[in-house]
């Protein structure tokens, strides 16, 4: 197995290997947006023990001196989407994720599929943590709302009615915004979460 | 009164549009002053979501009382009632017959059985 290689840098081998510190490849599932990203970081502690780190989608700089001395913790970011289903996301991402893992990268596996997260079948992690996902709708108290319209008009969603003598929300259109808190004169709005997933 | 009917073209001779949220044009028709207007439901149409309440809050800012109509979605039809404006029936025709039809005291109130439930 050769050194991995980014179109604009090169990867020494012996960035990996030198990871001491134990830095486990660590798999979770995280329910937020859409598409798949296997964020790898390839951390190095040089002899001094100093860790730099530079992080998002930084290009790999070539550097003479990396095998030796190598001080650089470098983040990468590879977000794997598709516009159908079936093409091979989860595939192209869990493989990826053991490869790298093999080669002594530090890696995280997130993903962010919030219909079907399927990368788990795949890696099978040691333990599953589970969080209660919530989202934020407003709530009109309708004895301080002076019934102006502003918040009907600034939601994109069509997801609050202002008539006459009330406020409604429609929650399953509401996007969590919050514009509507923000405009009401009269801070009638506030936000509850109700329960998601 | 205001009266509301969801057509498929801008003027009194067009066809009843039998759809409320994403009907093509609404034509208010105020029986009183005999006045009419045409009110471009094109965005409403063409909405991902809230079609209906989009519509609604729009009839409900015009002073609209009746609305007449094919079908009405859930939501719609929950927005309608909280509106108070009532519903009345209209599948075919022209905008204008519909309106003559519903003076003449002719149509029939729409039904939750109009109001489908879909995802």
């Amino acid at each position: 197995m050769g050194p991995a290689r980014s179109d604009k840098g090169q990867w020494v081998r012996g960035w990996g290997l030198a990871a001491e510190e134990g830095v486990a490849a660590e798999a979770k599932a995280v329910k937020a947006g859409v598409g798949v990203a296997v964020e790898v970081s390839a951390a190095a502690v040089g002899a001094a023990g100093r860790k730099e780190k530079t992080s998002g989608r930084q290009t790999l700089q070539p550097k003479s001196s990396l095998v030796e001395n190598q001080d650089a913790l470098l983040t990468v970011r590879l977000a794997i989407a598709s516009g159908k289903g079936g093409t091979g996301k989860t595939t192209i991402a869990t493989n990826l994720a053991v490869r790298l893992a093999h080669h002594g990268q530090e890696v995280v596996y997130v993903d962010c599929d919030v219909e079907a997260p399927n990368g788990h079948l795949f890696l099978k992690p040691d333990e599953v943590r589970e969080y209660p996902v919530n989202r934020l709708v407003p709530q009109v108290s309708q004895e301080r709302c002076q019934h102006c319209g502003d918040c009907g008009r600034i939601c994109r969603y069509n997801a609050i009615l202002c008539l006459a003598e009330r406020t409604l929300i429609y929650d399953e259109l509401c996007h969590s915004c919050g514009g509507c808190v923000r405009v009401c004169p009269t801070r009638a709005i506030t936000e509850i979460p109700p329960l998601w997933g | 009164m205001k009266v509301a009917i969801t057509t498929q073209g801008p003027d009194s001779a067009s066809p009843v549009d039998p759809r409320f949220g994403r009907a093509r044009f609404f034509r208010i028709v105020d029986t009183e002053s005999g006045q009419q207007t045409t009110v471009d439901n094109a965005e409403g149409m063409n909405a991902v979501q809230g079609a209906g309440t989009q519509a609604v809050q729009a009839l409900a800012r015009l002073g609209v009382q009746a609305v007449l109509t094919g079908h009405v979605g859930p939501k719609a039809w929950n927005a309608l009632q909280a509106a108070k404006i009532q519903m009345y029936s209209v599948t075919s025709g022209s905008a204008e017959a519909a309106c003559q039809a519903f003076l003449a005291g002719q149509l029939s109130m729409l039904t939750p059985a109009e109001a489908p439930g879909h995802a």
